[in-house]
């Protein structure tokens, strides 16, 4: 997990790192990907692959319409709110 | 070297908004409209803590479409995380499938002039739908509306297999219609249930590589991807014959100055790090559930079509136009029904009714008259209470304001007139009035007599049964 890797992690989340917070969590994130290697170490032969840590499949809902959340409710914690809507900064299309 | 040097190469993404009554993970309103985020719980609205729990109708929504599209139906399937940043997308990630969608491997058939055509379906998967962003009128921000977030959709990938922006329209026609058959999707257009990146490049005829492709992203009329895909076709090729590379970019068509524009600067190239996604489980879709689905499926317009040209003789021209859309082949099944006159009920669709649809701009869906309503109305006209001439204008008035045509009809006095007294009586009056066109139609002009009969009609308001006018004109005529 080099420095560069860390920047275009940062971009593809929007996040702004300063070059200090770069250094840091780029020894960081390399510990955990180390710590995480060992579990491709571990012998998977004859085991079949995996995708989920759930043991059920197939969990369905019916389709049922619920009542919404209120609005207001929905919306409390927003910074800023506008005409029943989520007010951010522009979004330049 | 010139535009016929080259093949143009087109695949598309359809992205198709289900009609299930909830959304796909959560039990919200999937409803169109309604006030901006009113159909939002804290699990579309990506709260920290909720679980997401799969629709089971998308699941059978999407098999339907699979089916439909000749597909093969995936045993196994689970959801995936396509994680990219913007405000439509409150999770930070859109759950979809990557490497296992729920269909692939399936085709349609198309038709351009006289040539039939397959194209290629890569797959199908299930997806929810992002919100939508509005910009503050006054320019201070942009306001987020969740409403459409977790909505469901298909994508339907199609092979690189168009070749002309008519084999694109042909392909997005039949897929709408299928999809509009088969009860998963209402295909409207202009709110965005059904849209369409397209994928596009060119190549010397005779080329087996691919050149570079470039996408359009969310074109959502078919006027405007016949007019995009011409004009990105174009410039593609000018790149090329003046030397230069065609760079794999998405662009942006822009409707009103007829052009496409880059959308996103190179270095933002996409990287959506898909991974299984841990709240959901994977879904089975067992051999013996996929036949029960295959057994409920409705006639598809292939075999509706050949059954209007075998049992009603209507011709392959005017069944392709029928069954272009459910609605249009409902309506002339169920007219032709009530008024036991195919011909009829199929002209009438085809002409008037599709041009008062155009007049009007509308959607076929939103014809606000019953099959009955038309059945009826033709059966007026076979039976000669009214002509066709008022037939149009009950058929306005069927588009204005829906009613028994029988009671439009009487409302508006427009009974044909059939009596014979009554319409010699009009003949003689104009005989008299008009002696110029009498004699010129003695002096061998044929023509006079068209201009009589439309006097008589005008006098009668439209009303003169028109067979007894005209025969009632010849017989006249010789006694001035």
């Amino acid at each position: 997990m080099n420095e560069e890797e860390i920047r275009r992690l940062a971009k593809l989340s929007r996040l702004s790192l300063t070059d200090e917070e770069v250094k840091k969590f780029s020894a960081e994130l390399k510990d955990i990907i180390e710590l995480c290697q060992q579990v491709n170490n571990i012998n998977t032969d004859g085991l079949e692959t995996s995708t989920s840590s759930l043991e059920k499949s197939n969990v369905f809902r019916k389709d049922e319409v619920k009542e919404c959340m209120d609005r207001e409710k929905l919306l409390r914690n927003c910074e800023e709110v506008e005409d029943g809507m989520f007010k951010i900064p522009k979004v330049i299309n | 070297m010139s535009r016929e040097d080259y093949e143009i190469v087109i695949g598309l993404e359809v992205h198709s908004e289900l009609s299930t009554n909830t959304k796909i993970f959560c039990s919200c309103l999937t409803k169109f409209g309604g006030e901006p985020n009113t159909h939002c719980c804290p699990i579309c609205t990506a709260m920290p803590g909720t679980l997401p729990v799969l629709n089971e109708e998308v699941v059978k929504y999407a098999v339907k479409a699979g089916l439909a599209t000749n597909c093969e139906i995936s045993i196994e399937s689970k959801n995936d995380r396509k994680n990219y940043f913007y405000p439509d997308l409150p999770k930070a990630y859109q759950i979809s499938q990557y490497d296992e969608p729920l269909c692939k491997k399936g085709y349609i058939e198309i038709e351009t002039g006289k040539e039939k055509k397959k194209i290629g379906i890569t797959r199908i998967h299930i997806e929810e739908d992002a919100g939508k962003l509005n910009h503050d009128p006054y320019g201070r921000g942009t306001l987020v509306d969740l409403n459409r977030a977790g909505v469901p959709l298909i994508e339907i990938v199609s092979e690189p297999d168009m070749r002309s922006a008519e084999e694109v329209d042909a392909y997005l026609k039949k897929l709408k219609s299928i999809l509009e058959y088969i009860e998963v999707s209402d295909c409207k257009m202009q709110e965005g249930s059904l849209r369409a990146d397209v994928n596009l490049s060119i190549r010397k005829k005779g080329a087996t590589e691919f050149g570079t492709r470039t996408e359009m992203k969310n074109m959502n009329s078919f006027r405007s991807i016949v007019r995009a895909i011409e004009y990105e076709a174009d410039r593609q090729i000018e790149v090329i014959e003046n030397g230069g590379k065609i760079e794999q970019e998405t662009l942006r068509w822009d409707d009103v100055s007829g052009k496409t524009f880059s959308m996103r600067d190179k270095e933002d190239a996409q990287d959506y790090r898909y991974f299984p996604d841990p709240d959901l489980p994977r879904f089975t879709v067992t051999k013996e559930v996929q036949s029960i689905i295959k057994e409920s499926l409705p006639e598809l317009p292939e075999s509706r079509k050949k059954r209007y040209i075998e049992e009603y003789g209507i011709s392959e021209r005017d069944s392709n136009i029928l069954v272009s859309s459910k609605k249009y082949s409902d309506l002339f099944e169920k007219a032709t029904m009530v008024s036991n006159n195919p011909k009829a009920v199929s002209n009438w669709i085809i002409t008037e009714i599709t041009r008062i649809i155009n007049e009007k701009e509308m959607e076929q869906s939103e014809i606000p008259f019953s099959a009955e309503h038309l059945g009826k109305l033709i059966n007026l006209i076979d039976k000669g209470t009214i002509s066709s001439s008022i037939g149009k204008k009950v058929l306005e008035e069927l588009f204005e304001n829906p009613r028994e045509p029988e009671l439009i009809i009487n409302e508006n006095g427009w009974i044909q007139i059939s009596d014979e007294g009554a319409i010699k009586n009009v003949v003689l009056k104009i005989l008299k009035e008009n002696s110029q066109s009498v004699a010129d139609y003695k002096a061998g002009k044929d023509k006079a007599l068209g201009f009589l009969v439309g006097q008589a009609m005008k006098e009668t308001k439209g009303k003169a049964n028109p067979k007894i006018l005209n025969e009632m004109f010849l017989k006249e005529i010789s006694n001035f």
